[in-house]
């Protein structure tokens, strides 16, 4: 009946040592003003410069994204007046933004979207406000931190595509190396546009805009209530204002905030104190040609080259260290799919059961291929092989190392093998009797036994075999 | 022409308030001013000059390297605050959203 | 005199000397304000760097919206008037390590908005040359400093002619060089694209010593230039024969009832017949009148839309005289309200209204492409004229009579007003004193093309030779 169109805008704060245009330290810090400057304060007589690393962070991200990117910088004033913003304008920029016109490809089961970007801008963040009962006290560590923000178009079309956007951006981003993008440090934050239309009509409907929606679960939950929120208006003849809304993560509902988002006029002109950067050809070229292999082209990879499934292959692309460790294994010389399996299971279960990050693990490509050779070439086995990966991952040892500390080679050979089943066929004459009388599966019960006397070393396709030959025999 | 109220509600937006008389003045410093922006805006071919917002092109301008320098100690920057409390200047409880 | 400077590096001899020095300055310097009001502050303590520059041990005064450590800054305006930063400007930082004394900070028109001396907190400026006129400004306090002879040379800054104005009306040297010349930083923005460090002294020898001192690229300021490697005090005593300046016909051509404007314009041709006498070409030169007629309109848009948003930093919250009130709302309100003085919120009510949205076409973005069309013909000019020499004012320093000379009005001569086009085109300019009308001195300007900041001094000082200017001597 209606059709919903979301629109996002997305700030991350870049990774650099210092801030966008103050040289202080850029750093989380859970203590009041411990990372001032100045200029943060906007002191009469302070001055803005520009950080030269924020902007090449900015740029990866704008070529990333496909936009076009602007031959030069310019910026300029965003004014208001609030506490937050000691200068009383914040630095944006609005003439010429970075980058117009991308586009960043989303994946699923199904295939891809492309989700259009609008533009994609550098700006500076603002104080943060402590709030106590009955004063709010201002943080000035954060005034001046560099922000990236992305805007889309109007253009994804259901809660679970928005999503998909969030998530692959945050990915794009921290391959890039230009930000944590960690949400409980305020790394990446959302504003949400939600408008309704119906089925069959080509024009969108008012939207209305939540903002400073801090994690992605939020997301998820504010646009499902302006869904509802909207088509129980449109149902019962409420007109839907254009306005702009707050979002509570403990009712999980928007509320009004103030009308008429338009009637804010910020008086945007250019920044005079800071003259127009040309932006070198050379230097985008570079950027591009450096640029590291993104997660969506390396799914696309592992899908069609190395035959894995897009499950498989997105969960082996949800932290470049994974990917990169994946790539690595493979690219030693073991198989995709063993590589993937040990990545996608095994460690994923060990990083669950021990409530640890993958970045907090010393694993290298070297020590998963050898791993996965030692049991190709039988010198260990399966069930061998779980705990060497276990130790290989606790201590960051090799596990060739690790085989032979813990005494484990596999006994492939065959007189020794012999040896073990014949004392087991000796110490169990009544098994060997039920076997005898027909009931063959009793041979699982003597290969355990085998296993055990022999400490679990036997390569137990040789072992069944010569069990095998020797029961016949009894 | 800007009448007294839309003054005042500049004013207001700028975070001050003016001087019932000086309404008056300003009122007609805006007539002044606007009579010589209606004059310029008669130049011809204005609108096809691209607006000037800088003396002159400054050529390659250098970007500031990313090394952090050593924090101000916050008592110090905040000497001229005249209302300080928990570590840094306060304001009445700011609700979201004014 | 050639310099003052000079004069005084000779009777310094060692540490003594420069402390005798400073305390004789302080003791003129307290005489110069019951006088004339020239100063916010008088330093209370001596301080001095030893160094062997050619500033080591001169006094001099610098205008009080220069941003100096753990000494009061004011801009002269009631919203400051207990705000000690917390940091230095370069200009002080730099006249400091060259061994140079501070006396005190100077009086200005407040915040730097405005050209009469006579909206400071702390008072109006006289002029030492006849205390019942103004000075002039907006560094008004620097121009009456000097003037009295109590320093040999201040530092103030030019928006719109604020250093050459009140040195013309006080019979100074007033130099404005290029645009980005002298770093910026720590001093309080009024227009970023118009503001510009200025010097003022008693010769054009001293304002080239102290340039020389404090030009450079400052990583703290992006609009400042890369040195130019010029030593200037080396080149001002260059022969100027055939050289070729210019003057618009349309501004000097002036029709008036105002008897000190014609003596002046009858002065400024004497004086040009005499540079023509010494090999210098000087030729009148048409310039497009509706431009001209432009160049207020435009520079009260460029200027109130600037300094509105420059000053949205005095809210009371960090620094600042706060005043209570029940939200952060009312706080600024509050702050601002009493703050500012009546004439600054007209400003920045008229700054805020040619910003807005709907009109920033029409009133802002217009104002700058007529900048850029004068700027551009000026260029042209430059191209083919070494300089541009125009009477610095139309008449002299007006009177203290009461009259609404702050209220923006359709009556002004583009003689009172063509020194913007400096500010405008970040031009060199300077304003020397060549000649006295009605008992009071009148300036000449000298403007030359970006970047020719060696130039301009050394033409000015060769026309200062020519000139042979002796009223300036005027004692506290």
């Amino acid at each position: 009946m209606y059709k919903v169109t979301i629109g996002l805008e997305v700030h991350v704060e870049l990774n650099t040592k210092s801030k966008m245009f103050s040289p202080s330290i850029n750093s989380y810090d859970k203590n009041i003003n411990t990372n001032i400057s100045v200029i943060d304060f906007a002191f009469p007589g302070t001055l803005p410069t520009v950080n030269k690393e924020a902007v090449n962070k900015a740029i990866s991200l704008a070529v990333a994204l496909n936009t076009d990117i602007s031959p030069y910088l310019m910026f300029d004033r965003k004014n208001y007046y609030y506490p937050d913003l000691p200068k009383g304008f914040q630095i944006t920029q609005m003439t010429k933004p970075l980058g117009r016109n991308g586009y960043l490809e989303i994946l699923d089961e199904n295939g891809s979207k492309k989700i259009f970007i609008h533009q994609i801008h550098i700006e500076e963040d603002s104080a943060s406000l402590d709030h106590k009962d009955e004063y709010s006290v201002i943080n000035y560590n954060r005034v001046g931190v560099p922000l990236v923000e992305i805007v889309t178009e109007p253009c994804i079309e259901s809660v679970d595509d928005a999503i998909n956007f969030l998530e692959t951006l945050r990915n794009v981003i921290r391959y890039l190396n230009i930000s944590d993008a960690d949400q409980t440090k305020g790394q990446i934050r959302c504003d949400v546009n939600v408008s309704l239309r119906k089925e069959d009509s080509a024009e969108l409907g008012v939207r209305a805009e939540v903002k400073n929606v801090n994690s992605f679960q939020s997301v998820r939950e504010a646009i499902e209530y302006e869904i509802k929120r909207q088509t129980d208006c449109l149902i019962n003849g409420i007109e839907i204002k254009r306005e702009t809304r707050r979002y509570s993560p403990d009712t999980g509902k928007t509320y009004s905030m103030r009308e008429k988002a338009d009637a804010v006029d910020y008086k945007y002109y250019v920044e005079p104190n800071i003259p127009k950067i040309d932006i070198e050809p050379s230097l985008i070229e570079n950027i591009k040609s450096n640029m590291i292999v993104l997660p969506n082209e390396r799914i696309k990879k592992y899908i069609s080259e190395y035959k894995l499934s897009y499950k498989e292959a997105k969960n082996l692309v949800r932290e470049k260290e994974i990917s990169n460790l994946f790539e690595g294994t493979v690219n030693l010389g073991s198989s995709p799919k063993e590589a993937s399996n040990w990545i996608t299971m095994k460690l994923t279960e060990y990083l669950n059961k021990n409530a640890l990050e993958f970045n907090e693990l010393s694993i290298t490509s070297e020590m998963l291929n050898e791993l996965i050779s030692l049991i190709n070439n039988k010198t260990i086995s399966n069930e061998q092989a779980k705990k060497v990966f276990e130790v290989m991952i606790g201590e960051s040892k090799m596990p060739n190392l690790i085989v032979k500390e813990l005494g484990m080679e596999q006994i492939s050979n065959e007189e020794e093998i012999k040896k073990f089943v014949n004392e087991v066929l000796d110490s169990n004459i009544d098994a060997v009797n039920t076997y005898k009388s027909g009931k063959t599966n009793i041979v699982g019960f003597l290969m355990g036994q085998v296993l055990k006397v022999s400490g679990g070393k036997i390569n137990p396709a040789i072992a069944n075999k010569i069990l095998s030959i020797e029961i016949q025999k009894r | 022409m800007v009448t007294i109220d839309e003054l005042k509600e500049y004013s207001n937006n700028l975070m001050f308030r003016m001087k019932e008389e000086e309404y008056e003045t300003l009122s007609n410093e805006f007539d002044t001013f606007l009579g010589w922006m209606e004059y310029i805006n008669k130049i011809e071919g204005l609108k096809d000059i691209e607006p000037m917002y800088f003396p002159f092109d400054l050529g390659n301008v250098e970007l500031r390297c990313d090394e952090p320098i050593k924090s101000i100690e916050s008592d110090y920057a905040l000497k001229n605050a005249k209302v300080v409390k928990d570590g840094s200047v306060i304001v009445p409880r700011v609700v979201d959203g004014e | 005199m050639v310099s003052n400077i000079i004069e005084l590096k000779e009777k310094l001899n060692n540490e003594e000397d420069i402390k005798l020095l400073f305390n004789e300055t302080i003791k003129k310097a307290k005489k110069c304000n019951e006088k004339y009001n020239a100063f916010v502050t008088i330093t209370d303590s001596y301080e001095h760097i030893e160094s062997d520059s050619i500033l080591n041990g001169i006094p001099y005064s610098l205008k009080d919206n220069f941003s100096t450590e753990g000494i009061l800054t004011t801009g002269s305006s009631n919203l400051l008037k207990s705000y000690v930063p917390a940091f230095d400007s370069t200009v002080y930082e730099k006249l400091k390590n060259a061994g140079a004394v501070l006396i005190g900070k100077t009086v200005l028109d407040e915040l730097a908005m405005g050209g009469t001396g006579t909206t400071g907190h702390t008072g109006i400026v006289k002029n030492p040359c006849n205390e019942s006129r103004m000075i002039g400004g907006s560094s008004s306090g620097s121009a009456a400093s000097v003037a009295a002879g109590v320093v040999p040379f201040s530092i103030g800054s030019d928006t719109g002619d604020s250093v050459r104005k009140p040195a013309s009306y006080s019979g100074i040297v007033g130099f404005k060089p290029t645009y980005g010349r002298i770093s910026r930083y720590g001093l309080f923005n009024f227009a970023s694209s118009l503001d510009h460090v200025g010097i003022l002294s008693k010769t054009v020898t001293d304002a080239a010593i102290v340039t020389d001192i404090l030009k450079g690229y400052d990583p703290k300021d992006m609009t400042s230039l890369k040195d130019d490697g010029i030593k200037y005090v080396n080149e001002i005593n260059n022969d100027i024969e055939g050289k070729k300046l210019f003057y618009i016909k349309e501004i000097i051509d002036v029709e008036t009832e105002d008897e000190d404007v014609k003596e002046n314009i009858k002065l400024f041709y004497e004086l040009i017949n005499k540079i023509k006498n010494i090999g210098v070409t000087v030729e009148e030169v048409s310039f497009d009148k509706s431009l001209l007629n432009a160049i207020l309109g435009s520079y009260y848009s460029i200027s109130c839309a600037e300094s509105t948003s420059n000053n949205s930093n005095l809210t009371g919250l960090p620094f600042g005289e706060r005043i209570e009130g029940k939200d952060y709302k009312e706080i600024m309100i509050n702050t601002r309200t009493k703050g500012f003085s009546e004439l600054i919120k007209r400003r920045f009510v008229l700054g805020s209204y040619i910003l807005k949205r709907e009109n920033q076409e029409k009133l802002y973005l217009n104002a700058l492409r007529v900048r850029r069309l004068i700027v551009e013909k000026m260029n042209e000019l430059f191209n083919k004229y070494d300089g541009l020499i125009l009477p610095s004012t139309g008449g002299i320093a007006p009177l203290f009579n009461g009259n609404d000379s702050d209220k923006l009005s359709n009556e002004y001569l583009l003689l009172e007003n063509h020194m913007i086009i400096g500010n405008f085109g970040g031009y060199p300019s300077i304003s020397i004193p060549y000649g006295k009308v009605n008992n009071m001195p009148v300036g000449v300007n000298i403007t030359c093309g970006v970047m020719k900041d060696a130039l301009t001094l050394n033409i000015a000082k060769k026309l200062e030779e020519l000139i042979e200017y002796d009223g300036g001597e005027y004692h506290v």
